[in-house]
């Protein structure tokens, strides 16, 4: 607990941008105050006393908005964050920003980014022929469970987008859904299995990204429970609030479906691998894609942030979160889907 | 004076042959490394081929170096259409578009004309192949 509080008080120094980092049990909160204060960090001193008085402080159990829209804003262009310049998100020059964008903001989430560089052959050998090879960055960051010796949870989504689009929608919403994630479980006491929040290169180019990172996962023997991929998370054409949870064979059906009763949500079951999902279901992991809809601004220049849905994003993210906070680590050592 | 420039003139273009095989080793080295044999495979057999030729007769070396220089052509002709495809119709993919650049075009055409020069210079290379000197290219009769 001190350790945590020193490292709350560091993030406040930092200037941490999110305030739900700092969404603990109230003891915490007081007792990273005193330190805060003992430290003569005033102003952080001040904000945690204001947090464990309970002003303007709104516990972790919905997902912020406005955290989503400055992510997303950012990385479609819509909003520029300093000197860094996004948008498409397509050239090896975008996706290079981009990855600097995704680790800089897992930086502010009190994680450790890690760079899983690759290459990869063509999906054609005579393509070989013709043409180099993929190269791309995956960026990913563990939140460590509080178990020792637990499996670990993938989170993922891509950050690269079609060429010369926004993609705001695509997959803008699918960073934002996993960092305002990552900021929820790192404030959960406990945590029954580590969490891996992957944010994939090279989805647009059949996958790339993914699929090298399910094959570094499979070269290292990780111990996987199960993979979870966000896409399209903010899109709901119909308006009937339906999520789609593709392939998720039967103990993620049961927890999505548990999950979403609870919530009140409405799930629609498909088949198939239409995102990154497809790469961790090849490679045999217990997978599942949580996705929206497709709309007709799908890759093209119209998918820009005045087409988000913040409130069907929001219960997107919390249906991934009520299923991720509640992983039972001992449920799926059979191996079973 | 004019035997060494027949000499210069021998070597480089002896040189040449061999030269265009460079970019297709080193593509194949990169891709052996990724577990992808296609390359290594096209460009051992065109090595070999050659290789062949120039030790069977002046005849084979010329026939090896017509089969090299049409795979060249080939190969240079498919980037170029690709560039085409890419650039002048709506066929969009991030990966093939960021690659397409003044040095892709540079490297096709090399390909390109050197597929059409080496045909159209099969005989006398095939000679130069096959004995190592380019006054054994002369016709004899």
């Amino acid at each position: 607990m001190t350790q945590r509080c020193v490292k709350l008080a560091l993030a406040m120094k930092k200037g941490a941008t999110h305030w739900r980092a700092f969404g603990l049990h109230w003891q915490v909160r007081a007792l990273g105050a005193v330190r805060a204060l003992w430290a003569g960090k005033l102003s952080a001193a001040a904000f945690l006393l204001l947090a464990v008085a309970g002003v303007s402080f709104t516990p972790t159990v919905a997902a912020d908005s406005e955290f989503q829209r400055k992510i997303i804003a950012e990385l479609s262009g819509h909003m520029s964050d300093g000197d860094r310049a996004l948008g498409p998100r397509s050239t090896p020059t975008e996706r290079a920003a981009a990855a600097n964008y995704v680790a800089a903001m897992l930086t502010d989430l009190q994680l450790a980014p890690q760079r899983h560089t690759y290459r990869m052959r063509n999906s054609n050998p005579l393509i070989d022929l013709l043409l180099a090879p993929y190269v791309g960055t995956n960026i990913y960051a563990v939140l460590p469970s509080t178990s020792p010796g637990a499996p670990y949870v993938i989170v993922g989504a891509h950050y690269d987008s079609d060429p010369g689009v926004p993609g705001a929608g695509d997959n803008a919403a699918g960073v934002a859904v996993l960092a305002d994630l990552a900021v929820r479980l790192s404030a959960l006491s406990e945590r029954p299995v580590n969490y891996v929040f992957a944010f994939f290169d090279q989805e647009e180019d059949n996958e790339v990204g993914s699929r090298a990172f399910a094959a570094y996962l499979k070269r290292n023997d990780y111990d996987i429970h199960s993979v979870h991929i966000s896409d399209l998370p903010a899109w709901d054409r119909d308006g009937k609030g339906e999520i789609e949870i593709q392939s998720p064979g039967p103990l993620l059906e049961r927890l999505y479906r548990s999950a979403a009763e609870k919530l009140g949500y409405e799930l629609q079951l498909t088949q198939g691998g239409s995102s990154d999902n497809h790469s961790f279901l090849e490679a045999g992991y217990r997978t599942v894609g949580v996705f929206g809809d497709v709309t007709k601004h799908l890759h093209k220049k119209s998918d820009t942030l005045e087409t988000i849905d913040f409130a069907f994003m929001a219960s997107v993210t919390d249906l991934m979160f009520a299923v991720l906070s509640n992983i039972d680590a001992e449920e799926a050592t059979d191996g079973s889907r | 004076m004019a035997a060494d420039k027949t000499l210069g003139l021998t070597v480089w273009r002896k040189h040449l042959v061999a030269a265009s095989l460079i970019p297709f080793a080193l593509k194949s080295a990169d891709y052996l490394l990724l577990r992808s044999f296609v390359p290594i495979i096209l460009c051992l057999t065109a090595a070999l081929l050659l290789l062949r030729g120039a030790r069977k007769s002046p005849k084979a070396a010329t026939r090896a170096i017509k089969v090299w220089a049409s795979a060249l052509i080939v190969w240079g002709a498919a980037r170029l259409i690709v560039m085409a495809m890419f650039l002048f119709t709506s066929v969009s993919e991030a990966h093939v578009e960021s690659q397409l650049t003044l040095f892709f075009l540079l490297l096709s055409l090399i390909h390109l004309g050197l597929g059409i020069y080496f045909i159209a210079q099969a005989k006398p290379l095939g000679a130069l192949l096959h004995t190592g000197s380019w006054k054994a290219s002369a016709p004899t009769t």
